[in-house]
């Protein structure tokens, strides 16, 4: 069946990784959520419960054991340039400048140079990479890597950014930076985001809504519906119920 | 001042090795003059480099001699070419065992068992399918690096972070655009660290092959020595061997460290 509306839902998702999987085998089960065009949903939950398996899924880069992920109507059979993913590693191309990096999806669909030209620059002057431009990503900080990164998925014009732990490696304090920085593009470029943290606060900060992954219950996600006054105050006590409701959810999953 | 800094370990090098070389040179000459008992089997320096100054030296005899300067530039083409015919012919096997699964499950085992074969394993039979000229020394150059430089492509593509391809996948890259704009940049630098040790292995490679008998070249001016029984020439051949070769690697460690640093620092 073919749905016409625009974003992405998925359908009786399940994943293992073996080939056959018994009742204990699958990381999760029978899963079926919509994400609305222009959401930003965040998925938690604790290591093990398929977070990154469920992202690279919806990407197109693994393929579901059962089930399928649906994009504006279409069913999503292998990586396309609109589903555009950022990692926690970065996965920049060491031998290619910040500008060339952020260049490289429009250069694969051989758009014209001046083109090229024309979108990287603007894309380099609106995420604060312009005096960057030239340096290569040893030469970069972590934070700075990172934007470049989602600079690269910007400058692609895909709708839809799926961003895997994408600060797990930084620093609090350009964590904190990051996380402004992502909340300005979600709402800058109109993008639906898909982000994959262990980071309560984050989460709560970022999302609308929070998808609630467990590796107990397999085929059952919890939503969380988010609604908080911008700019967000997190020492309101609506933040904290939010926070308090998803770490006792963690807190259920921890087995030592 | 700063541009002394800038090259300050490139000078201190520099010193080092050249002092440590003409330290052993002199001690050589002190030895020879002093009346060494093997001064006849290795006479020094200052007797077989007064060779090279010598117009009339050629390696060979009558007709068929050739110059030194040949010989030098005759060499040097034979493992460029074999180096170059391997190094392409290493990458395309390479992206050939790597694009399915089952090409790689029965052709490594195979490039595995040639691979420690010595290349001057391989003259007899060279001498027989292209008889005493170049394509017998290519080819020798040749089989001392392709299977080696295969083994090295296949490693290296095995080892490039699956992230980086998967990146290129999600911004629209096709198969194609995959192999040779992530893939073939990101294992440049680690098969070129292989190529420059596999260099070495080429040059000694060509002298055997030059020593079965090929006019030119410079393993044919260490034949022909050993046939006149003049160990001067032997000598200035196993220093012009040593020179070229170190000049040689020197330029690909240039171009290395100039063109294909990215895997070093990206590292750091």
């Amino acid at each position: 069946m073919i749905k016409q509306e625009k974003g992405i839902t998925c359908e009786n998702l399940s994943y293992s990784w073996t080939k056959h999987p018994g009742e204990e085998d699958y990381i999760f089960r029978d899963v079926s959520f919509t994400i609305q065009q222009g959401e930003f949903i965040s998925f938690i939950g604790p290591s093990g419960c398929g977070k990154s398996t469920m992202l690279n899924i919806i990407s197109g880069l693994l393929a579901p054991y059962d089930g399928k992920v649906i994009k504006d109507g279409i069913e999503v059979m292998s990586p396309d340039k609109d589903l555009g993913v950022v990692f926690q590693d970065y996965s920049l191309f060491p031998w290619l400048t910040v500008k060339n990096n952020i260049a490289f999806g429009l250069k694969l669909n051989g758009k014209s140079k001046n083109e090229i030209d024309t979108r990287t620059d603007d894309i380099l002057k609106r995420v604060g990479l312009w005096e960057a431009r030239k340096k290569y990503p040893f030469q970069l900080s972590g934070g700075m890597k990172q934007r470049t990164a989602i600079a690269r998925v910007l400058a692609n014009n895909s709708n839809y950014m799926l961003m895997d732990e994408p600060f797990g490696a930084l620093d609090y304090q350009t964590r904190l930076n990051m996380q402004s920085f992502v909340s300005e593009v979600s709402a800058e470029f109109n993008k639906t985001i898909l982000f994959v943290t262990h980071h309560v606060e984050e989460a709560i900060i970022l999302s609308d809504r929070v998808f609630l992954m467990s590796v107990n219950q397999k085929e059952k996600m919890d939503e969380l519906i988010i609604d908080l006054a911008k700019p967000i105050d997190i020492t309101s006590s609506k933040f904290n119920e939010y926070r308090k409701y998803i770490i006792n959810h963690l807190n259920k999953e921890v087995n030592f | 001042m700063i541009v002394l800094k800038k090259y300050k370990e490139a000078i201190i090098r520099f010193i080092c090795g050249t002092g440590l070389i003409t330290l052993l040179v002199l001690a050589w000459e002190m030895a020879a003059s002093g009346g060494w008992k093997y001064a006849n089997i290795f006479p020094p320096p200052s007797k077989f480099i007064k060779q090279l100054s010598n117009d009339g030296f050629k390696v060979g005899l009558g007709a068929q001699a050739a110059s030194v300067q040949t010989s030098i530039i005759s060499s040097i083409l034979r493992v460029l070419t074999g180096l170059f015919i391997g190094l392409i012919s290493a990458f395309l096997f390479g992206f050939f065992v790597q694009s399915n699964i089952w090409l790689k499950r029965f052709l490594m085992p195979l490039i595995r068992v040639l691979a420690p074969v010595a290349p001057i394993a391989w003259i007899p039979m060279a001498l027989v399918l292209f008889g005493i000229g170049n394509q017998t020394a290519v080819f020798i150059v040749f089989m001392g690096v392709f299977f080696t430089l295969s083994i090295a492509v296949v490693r290296a593509i095995e080892i490039i972070p699956e992230n980086l391809v998967n990146s290129a996948k999600t911004l629209g890259a096709s198969k194609f655009q995959i192999w040779y704009k992530v893939i073939f940049p990101s294992i440049l630098p680690n098969v070129f660290t292989i190529l420059r040790l596999n260099f070495i292995a080429a040059w000694m490679a060509v002298l055997a092959a030059e020593m079965t008998g090929l006019q030119d070249g410079l393993g044919a001016i260490i034949m022909t020595g050993r046939n006149l029984f003049n160990n001067e020439m032997i000598l200035m051949g196993m220093v012009l061997i040593g020179v070229v070769g170190f000049l040689f690697d020197s330029i690909l460690k240039y171009i290395q460290d100039k063109f294909l640093w990215w895997d070093k620092k990206s590292r750091q």
